[in-house]
């Protein structure tokens, strides 16, 4: 231990640094006095300058301190704004961790003198991990401890002691002989609240079963002195100390709590024994699922005589309580003779809340009954307040909900009936639900009356403007027409925007479709930033670049204008919150921008034999990939020929290698899809410039779907990176706003690239590993099963094929008719096979 | 919106259809039309009728038999490809399986009420598959996020047509092709029932949780109810056949009746071949021993629904996370929870996500008193919990849940909290990464990613770091993509390829059915395998394509059981058939035909059974 804080060191250093502490302490304590007939800073003020300064910290510390220390030496401060103005100064400095700074603020909250200002800065010094400042904790303790009596001191002290004990083990030893040497000073109460944490923190900080029983034993004793005086409620205050301790034992050592439990039992008031026994352990069973433990407890109190303790037992069980077990302990209340009117509604009311999930979301499986049990107890509600003579005991919102609830369940007339109820006893609260009731009704004259009686008394503008609006949809307007409706109001495109939703969710719960739809459309049409698929332009290259490294040695490379460049940070998608919404989809928002450090391009080129892909990656530390210091980042990217087709996936998972720690399909293969791990080639480099990818993927990986007639491929690609996420097609995955590839392949390019196709689909069936097991391996083949299913195929296919090497070979119809039948030979025969021995199975 | 959609749309606004909020009553289904493909499509049915039975030229109704688990997104203006034209609908089954067939239907002429009345199933002796084993259902089509069919992530500014429900009351969903929007008939409160919009996004309710769908108003018929037909509009069907345990081998026969309008306009042959042998249950690929599972997220809460524990059981998943529960405070529902477990043949060794939570961290070298005494807690709950399993499933084989996705610090924080499961007798399971040596306490790692070869080096190694340890998969895809074909491969043949133990996907079910707008995760679909409604969950194509992925699985356990026993019978004939069966297992390939894998694998079956077993022939 670097610093012995002992209460008895503490006294020493006191003693040490006695005369100018009680020369300070002295005036202190006469300012103290004064200070209170003084005028004070005013409150709004005084929040207004200590917010400045606190805006000032984040930017200019030093700054801050001096505003800080400049309000303490010349704002004319209370006794508890001084506290204020200290602590903050505190929690600014200190986490600066500047030592000069926290010398220099402890000295200031010392020479304040402020009994609170001191405990707290000790205890946050105290709470500093690796206890940096314990000498200034055991000196600002020793100030505060010489301070002459006074009740600001000893609820500072007290706030010293519940602080300091749980910091850490030393601490606790501090805060206990601090206590002990104030104790006498302490109101019985403040005694009891000092033990109460000391005896808590003695497990919890200290793990130290002996000192927590310790100190509950002295909280005992002080809360059997109350029992024996006159001051009752000051003995149900120490009840309550010891019923805090109990509450917190029971979530950490349950035999500690026993054991305490079993001290205190005689002295606790029999009421919060009680509800403790009753109440906290059958609660704590319910969580842990302890469900004998509860059944008896249940039991118990189900034996109770009815009355407050009881009803307050039943309340403090059903929080915990499944929908079952509180029902059974609400039914058995509501079977008292003597319950009043308006507990019977108050429990009706909780057992209804115990029917069943009747919430407009729910997320699990189906609760059938809940809402005909909703229903009934509503019923009961309803008669039984009817039936109340003079003040009723249902507020409007009791309707409000009901109408709510019964809107949700498509139980309309019902809804309706509550809502008029409602709205007679509180028309401004019931607007909403009423509005969506009558909206729904298409009561559009209704609606209008409501709106204008709203209008009368309504004074936030937010709601002014959203009646305004639901009105106008009412009233048939036009999302169209809005702007213009209410063009006097020199709305921002944000206030239209919020207004527009709040009404469609409205119109939304009133199933108004329509207009929903209509608001929809124009905030997508109208309101927001294009969010139509970029397009780029493939480059015909002859004989392109076959890798990254090759592409980075090109005139391609530089050539930025050739390249795809628009990439926007991620984030711009739809639906995601309205804060997007407003931030990145209004016309008007401030688009973020790329850091030009992290420039990205795609460069898109084809030839005879595919297409190649090319990411130019800049990154300004490249050196730091290259040595090792960090990833040069991930490249995500998908790829779809056209927009019925599956979309192929494939990551650069840590450039610049081409690795790909996902290897995810979201295909399978068939005829109809190629996995990318099969065709799709990929390489990485660096450059001094950044990184280069580059992926190639051939024709033959997408015959069937060639970018001729105009045709488009589809792009997707974000750059994950420490310049920030970057994506060219909006969400990872979204396949509406994918890079629109398109081509302008030449007749005779296509006529080739056909050409070529059919040879090497062609090669690919005359190479077949399976032809020659099924025709000729007696054992392992079915030679039978070629014959009739077979062999008239391979026959064709062969002939079509021997066509390919006559020049005036008529290649699209050969590219039409069999292309796909040599390319996906395989799966035919698996098709025939399976039919095969199907119908022998039959047979 | 391309020119082609354009077209499309107004030919559907030429069909008629209204918007449905308009008119609140069920508007006839209707799609849009490609008219190109309806030309194109109407030729190509014309040029198959030349091939078959004259009966068929004049039918205002025609049907093609189709591959049932195919990925071809099967949508109204789509021509069949792989379809036989009047072909009768066969299917393979082992003895206790559900197996499903296909068809669509084509109608050269609207029909306001399209029947289908399906016979029972005979064979030459009189025995009979009875109706109540045949589900007929009708495949929905709706709108789905634009990466429908295929992805898991949210593609907002997309709308695609999408089948999926297996119905049996067509109305029950309306798809709106004049909005490209999904409406749910509500049964209301007041009997009365309406549409309500079920596809809004979040945008269209202000970020609040409105848009969601209140499940407790939708009911589905039992059976399957009459359809509409529109002229050119293929619509597809699904037959699922449940051949009983004792249903003896052979051929059984029966039809499918079509009613237009009330008149008989075809008949659909039906012929199951019951193959003579029943399925053992699934096994892993390196050990035949153990058990190959599927246990998905999302299967838990099913205590008060048993139709619903019997559907994941009909899919074949009989591990379910969480149930029954294992609480040693409540021995009673424990025990209630078993009993139903065994009726509803859920499987109880081992018990997945089970026991408390072993999520407590200690960070530090030592934990507080505060984190001791959580820790003093869940060994107390760990040993009664061991107690309550070994009492009435006489083992300790539950597994308890970790921190879901911790990275390397908080597995090490967590390691105090799995040595108390261990000591107590139990396991651990948690969804990770493969953080190689660090995970070596655990036993049983859901590692994201789909099962691929790439990831089975990654299995071998934990297996050898873990001889009792279990792998299992979730994420990238999660569920959401409606393929069936997909879905039968990654949960069957490539898991069981690459030495998955477990297909533990997130999730089978939550209320997810606006796959527009999901609560808490607006970046993603659906995550969902089945739609819950107010009595029971609705099967999707994607479900129906896990449970033949096990039953994949199931066929392949079955020939290397047979295999091993030629191996050790001294038959060598029945050795060699052995060692092509297990040959033809090794080297198949996850890019070969699963349809053809069940056929060559029920003949190498049928093969084994004869040289094996001839004496008893």
């Amino acid at each position: 231990m670097k610093y012995a804080l002992t209460y008895t060191l503490i006294c020493a250093a006191a003693v040490f640094t006695g005369p100018a502490m009680s020369s300070s302490f002295l005036q202190a304590g006469e300012t103290v006095s004064a200070e209170s007939a003084k005028p004070t800073m005013d409150a709004e003020a005084f929040t207004a300058a200590l917010d400045e300064i606190d805006a000032k910290a984040a930017k200019d510390m030093p700054g801050a301190l001096e505003g800080w220390k400049n309000m303490l030496q010349t704002a004319p401060l209370s006794s508890s704004q001084v506290a204020s103005v200290c602590a903050k100064m505190v929690d600014g400095t200190l986490k600066t961790g500047d030592s000069a700074v926290i010398a220099d603020v402890v000295e200031t909250v010392k020479e304040t003198n402020n009994p609170a200002a001191l405990a707290n800065l000790a205890v946050k010094l105290a709470s500093v991990k690796n206890d940096p400042y314990g000498k200034d904790v055991f000196e600002v303790a020793s100030v505060l401890s010489f301070m002459p009596s006074s009740t600001e001191k000893n609820a500072a002290l007290k706030t010293l002691v519940e602080g300091l004990c749980s910091v850490n083990e030393k601490y606790f030893d501090l805060a206990a002989e601090s206590f002990s040497a104030i104790e006498q000073d302490l109101t019985p109460v403040q005694s009891a609240e000092c033990l109460a944490s000391l005896a808590i923190s003695g497990w919890k900080t200290c793990k130290n079963a002996f000192a927590s029983e310790e100190m509950f034993e002295r909280l005992v004793e002080v809360t059997e002195d109350q029992k024996q005086g006159t001051e009752k409620q000051e003995y149900r205050k120490c009840g309550d100390q010891i019923i805090r301790v109990l509450k917190v034992y029971l979530t950490l050592n349950k035999d500690l709590m026993q054991n305490c439990l079993d001290m205190a039992e005689a002295v606790l008031p029999e009421d919060q024994l009680t509800l403790f026994k009753f109440g906290s352990l059958g609660g704590a069973a319910l969580q842990a699922n302890d469900i004998r433990t509860y059944n008896a407890i249940q039991e118990q109190v189900l034996a109770m005589p009815y009355g407050k303790l009881r009803a307050d037992v039943v309340t403090m069980l059903i929080r915990s309580a499944d929908n079952a077990k509180a029902s059974k302990l609400l039914q058995a209340e509501l079977d008292n003779p003597d319950i009043t009117p308006d507990e019977k509604f108050q429990r009706l009311g909780d057992l209804r809340r115990r029917c069943g999930a009747v919430e407009w979301y729910q997320r699990g499986f189906c609760d059938q009954d809940a809402y005909e049990n909703w229903r009934r107890l509503t019923d009961e509600m309803i008669a039984l307040n009817d039936s109340v003579q003079g003040e009723k005991p249902a507020r409007f919102d009791f309707f409000r909900q009901n109408a709510w609830t019964a809107f949700g369940y498509g139980d309309f007339a019902f809804a309706e009936q509550q809502i008029e109820k409602a709205l007679e006893l509180n028309r401004s609260e019931s607007m909403d639900r009423a509005a969506m009731i009558y909206l729904w009704k298409k009561d559009a004259s209704k609606v209008s009356s409501l709106i204008a009686e709203e209008l009368k008394t309504c004074e936030k503008a937010e709601d002014r403007l959203f009646w305004r609006a639901v009105d106008f949809f009412n009233a048939g307007g036009k999302a169209a027409e809005f702007d213009a409706a209410f063009a006097e109001d020199k709305l921002d495109s944000k206030a239209k925007l919020l207004a527009l939703r709040r009404v469609s969710e409205l119109f939304y719960r009133a199933k108004r479709y329509d207009v929903c739809h209509d608001i929809y459309q124009d905030i997508l049409n109208n309101r927001f930033i294009s969010l139509k698929p970029k397009s780029y332009e493939v480059k015909y290259v002859p004989n392109a670049p076959k890798t990254a490294d090759s592409f980075s040695r090109t005139a391609m490379y530089n050539d930025w204008d050739a390249m795809e460049t628009r990439f926007v940070p991620y984030g711009d998608t739809l639906n995601i919150s309205s804060d997007i919404d407003v931030k990145r989809l209004l016309k008007d928002a401030e688009q973020p921008q790329i850091d030009p450090a992290w420039k990205t391009g795609i460069y898109v080129a084809y030839d005879m034999e595919g297409v190649h892909i090319y990411v130019r990656c800049n990154d300004p530390e490249i050196e730091d990939v290259i040595l090792g210091e960090r990833s040069g980042g991930s490249i995500e990217c998908i790829f779809r020929p056209n927009d019925e087709a599956p979309f192929n996936m494939w990551f650069f998972s840590n450039l610049p290698t081409a690795k790909d720690d996902y290897n995810v399909e979201y295909a399978s293969p068939t005829p109809r899809y190629r996995l990318t791990g099969d065709m799709f080639e990929r390489d990485a480099c660096t450059t001094p410039d950044g990184i280069v990818m580059h992926t190639f993927i051939p024709w033959i990986a997408f015959y069937d779907s060639l970018p001729e007639d105009g045709k488009v491929w589809y792009l997707g690609l974000q750059r994950w990176c420490p310049g920030g996420g970057q994506t060219i097609s909006g969400q990872v995955h979204e396949l509406a706003r994918m890079l629109n590839l398109k081509f302008n392949i030449s007749p005779e390019q296509e006529k080739e690239i056909k050409r070529n196709l059919c040879i090497e689909a062609f090669n690919r069936f005359k190479n077949s590993k399976t032809l020659p097991i099924w025709k000729g391996d007696v054992e392992l083949g079915d030679p039978a099963f070629y014959e009739s299913e077979l062999a008239p195929l391979v026959k064709e296919l062969n002939e079509a094929g021997e066509k390919l090497s006559d020049a005036d070979a008529d290649i699209d119809a050969l590219f039409k008719e069999y292309m796909p039948q040599w390319a996906e030979f395989e799966y035919t025969v698996a098709e025939k096979r399976r039919d095969y021995l199907k119908k022998k199975f039959f047979e | 919106m391309g020119i082609k959609f354009s077209l499309m749309l107004l030919f559907a606004a030429l069909c008629g259809i209204q918007c449905v909020q308009a008119a609140n009553v069920p508007p006839r289904q209707t799609y849009p039309l490609d008219p190109e493909a309806v030309e194109s499509n109407a030729a190509r049915v014309a040029q198959d009728l030349a091939g078959v039975d004259a009966e068929w030229k004049n039918a205002p109704v025609l049907y093609y038999t189709v591959e049932p688990m195919s990925d071809i997104k099967r949508l109204p203006d789509l021509y069949p490809e792989d379809g036989k034209l009047a072909a009768p609908l066969d299917i393979v089954a082992a003895k206790g399986e559900f197996e499903p067939a296909s068809f669509v239907v084509y109608p050269k002429k609207n029909v306001d009420q399209f029947e289908l009345e399906i016979t029972e199933l005979k064979n030459k002796e009189g025995d009979v598959i009875p109706v109540s084993q045949l589900d007929l259902k009708l495949v929905k089509i709706w709108y789905q996020c634009g990466s429908g069919w295929f992805g898991f992530m949210a593609d907002p500014l997309g709308r695609t047509l999408t089948p999926e429900l297996l119905l049996n009351d067509e109305k029950l969903i309306l798809a709106d092709p004049s909005t490209q929007d999904n409406y749910a008939r509500y049964s209301n409160a007041d009997g009365s029932t309406n549409y309500e919009w079920i596809s809004a996004d979040f945008m269209v309710t202000n970020y609040q949780f409105t848009n969601m769908v209140r499940i407790a108003m939708m009911h589905d018929a039992d059976t399957l109810q009459p359809v509409v037909l529109n002229r050119d509009e293929f619509k597809q069907f699904m037959l699922t056949v449940h051949v009983p345990d004792d249903t003896r081998s052979g051929v059984y026969t029966g039809s499918i009746t079509m009613k237009a309008d009330g008149e008989k306009v075809g008949m659909i042959p039906v012929s199951v071949c019951v193959l003579p042998f029943t399925l053992p249950k699934p096994a892993t690929n390196y050990d035949i021993s153990k058990p190959f599972m599927i246990a998905l997220y999302g299967t838990g809460d099913v205590q008060d629904h048993p139709n619903i524990i019997k559907n994941l059981v009909n899919h074949n998943a009989t591990y379910l996370f969480g149930f029954p529960k294992l609480n040693p405070k409540d021995e009673e529902q424990f025990a209630k929870e078993v009993e139903l477990a065994k009726e509803l043949g859920v499987s109880l060794r081992p018990l997945f996500a089970n026991g408390p939570g072993v999520h407590q961290t200690v960070y530090g070298k030592e934990p507080n008193a505060e984190a001791l005494g959580k820790l003093n807690l869940l060994e107390e709950q760990l040993e009664a919990t061991a107690a309550l399993c070994e009492k009435y499933l006489g083992h300790t084989d539950f597994y308890c849940y970790g921190v879901d996705e911790g990275g390397y610090d908080t597995i090490k924080a967590e390691r105090p909290a799995w040595r108390a499961a261990h000591a107590a007798g139990a396991k651990v399971m948690v969804s990770t990464r493969d953080h190689e040596r660090m995970l070596y306490s655990l036993d049983f790692m859901i590692m994201p990613g789909m099962p691929s070869k790439e990831r089975a080096e990654k299995n071998r190694k934990f297996h050898e770091a873990h001889p009792n340890g279990l792998v299992g998969w979730y994420a990238n895809p999660h569920s959401g993509p409606e393929n069936p074909d997909y879905f039968r491969r990654i949960n069957g043949l490539m898991a069981y390829k690459a030495d998955y133990d477990v297909n533990s996907n997130y999730a089978w079910y939550r209320n997810d059915w606006n796959d527009f707008a999901i609560a808490y995760e607006s970046n993603y679909r659906g995550l969902i395998m089945v739609y819950a409604i107010s009595d029971r969950v609705l099967d999707t194509l994607a479900w129906e394509g896990v449970r033949e992925g096990l039953d994949d699985v199931r066929y392949a356990t079955k020939l290397r059981q047979l295999a091993q026993e030629a191996e050790e019978s001294g038959n060598v004939d029945a050795l060699l058939i052995g060692r092509k069966a297990l040959a033809y297992l090794a080297y198949w390939d996850s890019r070969e035909n699963p349809d053809t894998f069940r056929m060559e694998c029920a003949n190498y079956i049928m093969q084994l059974e004869k040289e094996l077993h001839k004496e008893q022939n």
